[in-house]
C-alpha cells in the first residue's frame, strides 16, 4: 500500500516484443480452425446448400468462404403450409443462410471495437487522468476496425444482402417498405456504411497516431488537440454507431423500429470492450508485461466501468421492452412477439435478463471480485458471451419469424475464425511502439492512482 | 528507532483537565504530528502494539492510512444492499397490494399486478432505499450524531482540520498507559502529546 508513490518504469517491460510473434500464431491457428471447422460442419448441417429461391442474384453472388454450393434437395424442410404461414404473419421471414451467423459475428467483434474507440475518446473529453495507462491498448483495439471493415464488405454484396435483408427486393405490396425506400436504398445503404467506417477508421488511427508520435516527441500540445477534437469526435461517434445499429441490425425487420435502439447497441458495445479489456491485460500482465504499470486500483476501475455498463444495458433494453410492451402496437411489438412466441427464445430472452443483468449485477459488485485477476477474468469472459447472445438474438429470430431455433455448430466455428483473424489484427496494431502513452502528461497521475 | 530516539526531542505531556470534574482521570492522549508521511509510520506502530481504540484525524484522506490502521473492511455495503433489496421487494409487493388486491384497476389490458409496469417504481424504491440505508447506516456505524467528544477540549486539536494530523487513543484501552503511551509516540515523532482528563 503505497501513497501515490511513483513508479519507476525504466524496468518495466512496455511493449509486445515476442509476443506479437506468439499472437499472430495463435491468432493464424484460431483462424484456420474456425474455416476448416465452419466448412466442414457447415456441409455436414447443409450451410451451404443453396436456400429456397428466394432473391435470384442469391446463386450467383456467394462469396468465397462459401463453396460448397451443390444444391441439395434436403434442404426443402418446410412444409408448404409453413411457408404460407409465413407470408401471413406480420413483419418478415427470411430462411436461414450462412450468412445469419456472419453477421452475428461481425456485429459481435464490430461493437468490441467501436467500444475501444469511444474509451478513446470519451477519456480525452473527460480528461481522465486514471487511464492513461490503458489507452494505449484501447488506441490499438480501435484500430481493428479497417480489418471489420474488410471481414463486412462479403456481407454487402448483393447475395447475402438478398438473403439477410427482405428490403433488398422487397415485395411490391409491401406498402411500409415503400414508403421507407428512400432510405432503404441499396446505394445509399453502401454510402452510408462507407461513411460510418471511414469516421472510425479516421479516428481510431488518428488517436492512435497521435498518442505514438507523443512517445518521440513529448509535444503536450498533441494531448490538447487531441482534447479539444474529442467533443466533435464523440458526437460524429454517437451518429455513426447509432445510425450502423438501424442500418446492419434494426433493419433486418425493416417494418419494425426502436428509436432507443442506437443507445442499445453503444450500451453493449462498451460494456464488452471493458471486458476485452479486462482479458488483454490480464494476458499481457500474465506475460511479463505492464506488471507494475497497471494495478489492482485500474482493474477495479475498468470492473466499475463494467458493471456501470451493465446497469446501463439493462436500463436501456428494459426502457426499449417496457415502451413497446405498454403501447401494445402490433407494428412495435412484433419484435419481441417473434422472440416469444417459442420456448426457445423465451428461454433465451430469459438467459439475457438474468445472464446479462442479475449474474453481472451481482457479481461485479464486490470490490474484490473486481480486483483479483482470476474473478475479473470469468466477469470478462462472461460478459463478452453475453454480448454475443445478445448479438444472437437480435439478428437470429428473424430466421423463420422465430418459429425454429436455427442454432448450428457453425455459429461457434465462425466467431472462433473471426476471434482468430481479429487477434492478428491486434498482434500487429499493438506492435511496433509502447503499450502505454509513455509521455502523456496525465501519466504520472495514472500511475500513481488509487481508489480512496 | 533508537537512532531516531536520539535525534527527536521528546515532547513534554501537556495534561488538560475538565474544570468541573470532580475525580479528573484520564480519558484520552493525543498525539500531534506534523506531516502525513509521519502519521503513517507512527499509526502502524501504535496498530503493531495491539492497542484496539484509538483512531487518526487528519485534514484530508491519507491514502494508505486503512492499512496502517488495519481498519476492518466496513459493514456498509451490506447495508445499502439489504436496503436496495428491501426498497425493491417492498416497491413491487406495493405495487401488488395497490393495483390488484386493494383497489383492482384495470389500465388498458395490461395485467392488475404486471412486473414490466411495477418496474420503473421498483427501480426508483430500490435507489431510495439503498440512499437511505447509505446515508442512516453512515451516521449510525460512526455513533453520529454525537456532540460531544474529549478531544474538543485541546486547543491544538482544532488543527486537525487544517495542517495537523492526530492520532488518538481512548483511555478505556486495555494497553492505555500514560507514561509509557507518551513516550512511544514521542518517539515515533509527535511534536505535542496531551492527556485530555475529566
Amino acid at each position: 500500500m503505497g501513497h501515490g508513490s511513483t513508479i519507476d518504469l525504466s524496468t518495466e517491460n512496455r511493449t509486445l516484443g515476442s509476443l506479437s510473434g506468439k499472437l499472430i500464431g495463435f491468432g493464424a491457428v484460431l483462424a484456420a480452425f474456425g474455416l476448416v471447422g465452419t466448412l466442414l460442419l457447415g456441409m455436414l448441417e447443409g450451410a451451404f446448400d443453396e436456400a429456397p429461391a428466394q432473391s435470384h442474384e442469391s446463386a450467383a453472388s456467394h462469396g468465397q468462404s462459401d463453396p460448397g454450393t451443390a444444391p441439395s434437395a434436403a434442404q426443402q424442410q418446410h412444409p408448404a403450409a409453413q411457408e404460407k404461414h409465413h407470408e401471413v404473419i406480420h413483419g418478415f421471414v427470411t430462411e436461414w443462410s450462412i450468412w445469419h451467423p456472419y453477421l452475428v459475428s461481425v456485429c459481435f467483434f464490430l461493437t468490441v471495437t467501436l467500444g475501444a474507440l469511444f474509451f478513446v475518446l470519451t477519456h480525452h473529453v473527460t480528461n481522465a487522468g486514471w487511464s492513461t495507462v490503458v489507452r494505449r491498448i484501447a488506441e490499438g483495439v480501435s484500430r481493428n476496425v479497417v480489418l471489420m471493415a474488410l471481414i463486412l464488405i462479403p456481407i454487402v454484396t448483393p447475395g447475402p444482402m438478398g438473403q439477410l435483408y427482405k428490403w433488398f427486393q422487397p415485395d411490391p405490396s409491401d406498402e411500409i417498405i415503400a414508403v421507407k425506400a428512400s432510405y432503404l436504398d441499396y446505394d445509399w445503404f453502401l454510402v452510408r456504411l462507407g461513411c460510418y467506417f471511414l469516421i472510425w477508421t479516421i479516428l481510431a488511427w488518428g488517436y492512435h497516431r497521435s498518442s505514438v508520435a507523443q512517445d518521440q516527441d513529448g509535444d503536450v500540445r498533441r494531448t490538447s488537440r487531441m482534447s479539444s477534437f474529442s467533443p466533435l469526435g464523440v458526437l460524429l461517434f454517437a451518429l455513426s454507431i447509432t445510425f450502423a445499429a438501424y442500418d446492419l441490425l434494426m433493419s433486418l425487420d425493416a417494418h419494425w423500429f426502436s428509436t432507443i435502439f442506437g443507445v442499445y447497441i453503444f450500451a453493449g458495445s462498451v460494456l464488452s470492450f471493458h471486458a476485452l479489456l479486462a482479458l488483454l491485460i490480464v494476458w499481457l500482465q500474465a506475460n511479463g508485461r505492464l506488471t507494475r504499470a497497471i494495478t489492482d486500483d485500474h482493474m477495479q476501475d475498468i470492473g466499475k466501468m463494467m458493471f456501470a455498463f451493465t446497469v446501463f444495458w439493462a436500463y436501456i433494453a428494459f426502457s426499449q421492452y417496457m415502451l413497446l410492451w405498454y403501447a401494445n402496437i402490433p407494428e412495435e411489438t412484433i419484435w419481441f412477439l417473434r422472440r416469444q412466441s417459442t420456448w426457445m427464445w423465451g428461454f433465451w430472452g430469459w438467459m439475457l435478463i438474468i445472464g446479462r443483468f442479475f449474474v453481472p449485477f451481482l457479481f461485479l459488485m464486490s470490490r474484490h471480485i473486481k480486483r483479483k485477476r482470476l474473478t475479473i477474468t470469468i466477469g470478462a469472459l462472461w460478459m463478452l458471451a453475453m454480448q454475443w447472445a445478445d448479438m444472437y438474438y437480435l439478428v437470429m429470430p428473424q430466421i423463420s419469424n422465430g418459429q425454429q431455433f436455427p442454432f448450428k455448430m457453425v455459429d461457434v466455428t465462425i466467431v472462433l475464425g473471426m476471434a482468430g483473424v481479429y487477434i492478428i489484427g491486434l498482434a500487429l496494431s499493438l506492435r511496433g511502439h509502447s503499450l502505454i502513452a509513455e509521455r502523456d502528461p496525465r501519466m504520472p497521475e495514472s500511475l500513481a492512482f488509487e481508489n480512496a | 528507532m533508537e537512532m531516531n530516539t536520539e535525534m527527536l526531542d521528546t515532547p513534554a505531556v501537556e495534561t488538560i483537565t475538565a474544570e468541573d470534574s470532580v475525580d479528573p482521570k484520564p480519558v484520552l492522549m493525543l498525539a500531534e504530528f506534523e506531516t502525513a508521511d509521519l502519521l503513517l509510520v507512527a499509526a502502524a506502530q501504535v496498530r503493531d502494539q495491539g492497542f484496539r481504540l484509538w483512531d487518526c484525524h487528519t485534514p484530508y484522506p491519507v491514502h494508505g492510512l486503512d492499512g496502517a490502521m488495519a481498519i476492518r473492511p466496513t459493514l456498509l455495503p451490506w447495508i445499502v444492499l439489504g436496503g436496495g433489496a428491501l426498497g425493491f421487494c417492498g416497491g413491487m409487493l406495493m405495487q401488488g397490494w395497490m393495483n390488484a388486491v386493494d383497489y383492482p384497476f384495470l389500465v388498458s389490458g395490461k395485467p392488475f399486478w404486471s412486473i414490466p409496469a411495477s418496474i420503473p417504481v421498483g427501480f426508483e424504491m430500490t435507489i431510495l432505499f439503498a440512499a437511505i440505508g447509505s446515508f442512516f447506516g453512515m451516521l449510525l456505524l460512526n455513533g453520529l450524531p454525537r456532540l460531544y467528544r474529549p478531544h474538543f477540549r485541546s486547543d491544538r486539536f482544532r488543527r486537525a482540520t487544517s495542517d495537523r494530523f492526530f492520532i488518538s487513543i481512548d483511555g478505556r484501552d486495555r494497553r492505555f498507559d500514560v507514561e509509557s503511551n507518551a513516550r512511544l509516540l514521542g518517539e515515533l515523532g509527535a511534536t505535542a502529546v496531551e492527556v485530555i482528563e475529566e
